[in-house]
Formats: C-alpha cells, sequence, structure tokens
C-alpha cells in the first residue's frame, strides 16, 4: 500500500477524481467527511487529508509516500522531494498588490509588505535590488494595506476577485502555481515500479 | 508581553536541566545500544582492514573552510580568546584531509582509514537528526581505482549487514549523469524536479550503466554481493564536491537515508596534498531502536 497526502479542499476534490478516473474508489465523499485518512476499496492506495502546507512536510519525512501540492508551497518551503507531475488543476498566482495602481519599476526602498509566503516575497524584493521589511500573516492578507499595517501585499490570487474588492491592483507577478504530485526520494525508491506505473497513469488523463 | 501559562511538572525536573534543542543525551540502554551499533560498524571496518583515526571536535574555521562547501553555512562557530574563529567538527571528510595534509603526509598511500565521532551542524532539523549527529565511516585515501570505489562500497554493505534488523537498499549514480545538459535541466536533476527535467531517471541493474566504464567495472566488481543493489540515473548531489561514483543506502521501513558518500578526487588538493579519494559515512543515530 502507498499513503498520499493531499490538501484539503479543491485540491483533494480534484485528486480524488482523477484517482476514480483511474479506478480507484473510495466508499465515501471525503471531501465532505471529517475523517482525516481514508483506503480505497481495494486497499492498495491511503489518502491522508491534511493542510496544503503539511502536505510537503508529511511526503518529506515519509510519513506519506506521495502528496499533491501546490508548486506555490513548494517554492516556499523548498521541501527536498521529487516533484513527478504538474495535475495542472489549482492554478493561482503569487502577486504582489498594493492600494495605488503602480508600475514595478515604481518599487522603491523599505516598503513594507505583508505576506503567507514570506519565503518568496524576500527573494522576489532581493532579486529585484530592493530592500523591504517583511510582516507574516495567516489569513486576510488583503486587510494588511487598508490597515496601514503594510504598504503592499504578497498574496495567492486565482481571479483577482478578492483583490478588487479590496481596492488592491496587482503590481507584478512573482510566480504562476498549479498541483503537483511530488514523491519522498527513498518511498519512490522502496515502490519504484508502482509510483512510475500510477505517474503514467494519471499523466494520460491531464490536458 | 503576554505571560506564559504555567504547566507545573509532570518529571520533577527543573525545566533548566533539559538539553539545548537539537542535542539529546543518551540514558543506560540507550548508550548500549549505540555503542552495539558502533561496535558491529567498526567491527566490519577492522576486518577489512581500515585503520582508525580520530580527528579534534574543535578546528581552526580558516583550516577546513576551503573543504567544507555548503556545510561552512551550518558550522557552529565561535571564537577562541584571541579573536580566531573555532568551529566544531561539521564533517569528518575536511578534517582527515587536514590530517592528511599534516601528520598523516608521509604514511604510504594509498591509506584506508576508519573513524567514529559526532558532526555538528546548526538548522539542522530534527528529522536530519538534529545539531549532534553520530557518523561512522570510511575513507580510501590514495586510490583512484574502481577497485577502491567497490572496496569502499563492500565496506557500507558489511557494516549494515552486521545491524539487525535492518532491511536497506543501495543506490548508485554517477556525476557524469549530468555532463552534456544544459543548466536549466541539470539544475532540475540536482533538485528532484524531474517534471522541469523531462523524464522521471531510470533505475536498474547493471545494463543500465553499461556505456559507464566505470560503473560497469564496480558493478562487476560487486557482483554476487547480496545487497540490493540499483543503479540511479538521478542520483546526483553536491556536485562541487563528488567527482566520481556516488550512492545512498536507505532503510525501506523508515524511509530514511541512512549512509551516503563517493568519490571526491578534489579535496586534497585544496588542502596541498593532491590525491584522489573514495568515501562514505553511516548516520548512526538513524539506525537507533534497530538494534536488537
Amino acid at each position: 500500500m502507498i499513503t498520499i497526502a493531499a490538501a484539503k479542499g479543491y485540491l483533494l476534490k480534484e485528486t480524488i477524481k482523477l484517482l476514480e478516473k483511474e479506478g480507484y474508489e473510495f466508499d465515501e465523499d471525503l471531501t465532505k467527511t471529517r475523517k482525516l485518512f481514508t483506503t480505497d476499496l481495494s486497499g492498495k492506495l491511503r489518502v491522508l487529508l491534511v493542510r496544503p502546507t503539511d502536505v510537503p512536510v508529511y511526503v518529506e519525512q515519509g510519513a506519506a509516500d506521495l502528496g499533491v501540492a501546490g508548486k506555490d508551497i513548494l517554492l516556499e518551503h523548498k521541501p527536498t522531494i521529487l516533484t513527478l507531475l504538474d495535475l495542472k488543476f489549482g492554478y493561482c498566482k503569487l502577486v504582489i498588490a498594493g492600494p495605488k495602481k503602480i508600475n514595478v519599476s515604481e518599487l522603491t526602498h523599505n516598503l513594507t509588505i505583508a505576506s503567507k509566503f514570506i519565503g518568496s516575497a524576500k527573494a522576489y524584493f532581493k532579486q529585484k535590488g530592493l530592500k523591504a521589511n517583511f510582516i507574516k500573516l495567516y489569513g486576510a492578507i488583503e486587510l494588511a494595506p487598508i490597515t496601514g499595517l503594510s504598504d503592499l501585499i504578497c498574496d495567492l490570487t486565482a481571479t483577482g476577485a478578492t483583490l478588487k474588492e479590496n481596492k488592491l491592483h496587482v503590481i507584478d507577478t512573482v510566480f504562476e502555481s498549479t498541483a503537483h504530485l511530488i514523491a519522498n526520494p527513498v518511498s519512490f525508491r522502496v515502490h519504484d515500479t508502482t509510483i512510475r506505473d500510477l505517474v503514467s497513469k494519471l499523466s494520460k488523463h491531464i490536458s | 508581553m503576554t505571560t506564559s501559562p504555567k504547566y507545573g511538572t509532570l518529571t520533577g525536573i527543573m525545566s533548566e536541566n533539559l538539553t539545548p534543542e537539537g542535542i539529546q543525551d543518551l540514558n543506560i540502554d540507550e548508550t548500549e545500544a549505540h555503542q552495539q551499533s558502533v561496535k558491529k560498524i567498526m567491527k566490519a571496518f577492522d576486518t577489512l582492514g581500515y585503520s582508525k583515526i580520530k580527528t579534534p571536535t574543535i578546528e581552526n574555521y580558516e583550516s577546513l573552510a576551503k573543504g567544507l562547501g555548503p556545510l561552512k553555512d551550518k558550522a557552529v562557530k565561535f571564537l577562541d580568546p584571541s579573536g580566531n574563529i573555532l568551529i566544531l567538527r561539521p564533517d569528518h571528510t575536511a578534517p582527515i584531509a587536514r590530517l592528511i595534509s599534516t601528520r598523516l603526509k608521509d604514511e604510504t598511500f594509498p591509506l584506508n582509514l576508519s573513524y567514529a565521532d559526532p558532526v555538528f551542524r546548526q538548522s539542522a532539523s530534527h528529522y536530519e537528526g538534529g545539531l549532534e549527529q553520530f557518523q561512522a565511516g570510511v575513507e580510501i585515501i590514495g586510490d583512484d581505482s574502481a577497485e577502491a570505489d567497490a572496496a569502499v562500497l563492500n565496506a557500507c554493505i558489511q557494516a549494515l549487514s552486521n545491524i539487525s534488523n535492518l532491511d536497506f537498499g543501495i543506490d548508485i549514480g554517477h556525476i557524469s549523469f549530468t555532463e552534456g545538459l544544459d543548466e536549466t535541466k541539470r539544475q532540475a536533476l540536482l533538485n528532484g524536479d524531474y517534471l522541469t527535467f523531462g523524464e522521471i531517471p531510470k533505475r536498474g541493474d547493471k545494463t543500465l550503466v553499461k556505456d559507464n566504464t566505470r560503473l560497469t567495472k564496480v558493478a562487476a566488481l560487486l557482483d554476487g554481493s547480496p545487497a540490493d543493489i540499483t543503479f540511479n540515473l538521478g542520483l546526483v548531489k553536491d556536485i562541487d564536491y563528488y567527482t566520481g561514483i556516488i550512492f545512498e543506502a536507505y532503510d525501506k521501513k523508515t524511509k530514511r537515508i541512512i549512509a551516503s558518500g563517493g568519490r571526491y578526487d578534489n579535496l586534497l588538493e585544496k588542502f596541498g596534498v593532491p590525491n584522489p579519494a573514495v568515501g562514505f559515512a553511516i548516520h548512526v543515530n538513524r539506525l537507533q531502536g534497530q538494534v536488537s
């Protein structure tokens, strides 16, 4: 049996859909259950339902053999894992946004940036050659510039609707992200054939 | 400032008497288990004719830095009374290279050495083994042959086979697997990003490396070994350090890398004593609980 960790929510729903296309069956609706793990009817695959940021932690330490994680999380936390497949769903992008409609070239030194993705935000400003200050938040990032907590935010957006509603403008895209299939490097060796087989089967369903 | 809640002690131990983060002491049983592991490993090395050496725990930063690569940043540093930077040994290879450049320089080479001592690395996670990690390993200095590569692999197999209840496999790679790749693909392979690399590197028996004369020779020398050995076209790492074969032993149950090594022919030159070298270390802490 192999264990796959998936982030609760949209990524889990899409992961289950993909697995069902490959013939895996589950006896309950995993998107609605309060259980944190389940095994498919054939007993070959165990699914762990975890927080998005926890997926690479489970995979890196071998508590899960495989994981479905957003590329955003992988770029932020840089876990020691193998990246096997772009599953193409769960598109979003990490952007720099602020209350004023400005160009990237108008960014200055010593701005304060609020973000859940501090590592990626720091790397972005460092590459631009700009000294900046960072505030780590865990949610409702859009509030930070409105309340004067920060000048700008660095946050995920899919459609831009939340940004728009809070009168924030996108200044630049840091990176784009979709869900990726990742593996523990040792699990990959122990379950070599099974994992390769699963990857080739799943890749047929990805457009 | 919020006051921390008071929990009350469960153990009657004064909290300031606990060890620092990333550091563990061993009680009587744990010490016994640890000593048994080390004894079994060193017995294998002794039988194969490796001579034991001990390098000091404390070294001059300046003397080791040139041979440490990225470990330079992870070394625990402090100052002596005159302001020289000292470090706690962060690996074994650099101190051994330093020892060879000084008190072992008149020995007859090749020199087959073994060691069993802790290394100290800052910001290593609990999963990696914390700040103090115990390593036992061997190095063959002054022999650039495939026989030396195979001898070191054999030492790894013999030592791990002495540990009870350990189900391990060994993957063998080579630095040449990055040759001819453009920078993007090379980085992708080194990072395990097989998506960007464009394919999942193949793993298999020696026929997979039939174009690599060196690995084919090593494979022939290991023929008949009872160990579960796999050639892995994706096993490349520490590109500034390794110059030839690279290998890793993994525990199939805990899914941890328990030993790693390879050939590093350019390292000793940095210490003024150009010599080919091949070696490996077992991460002894990661074997804890395996001894029966």
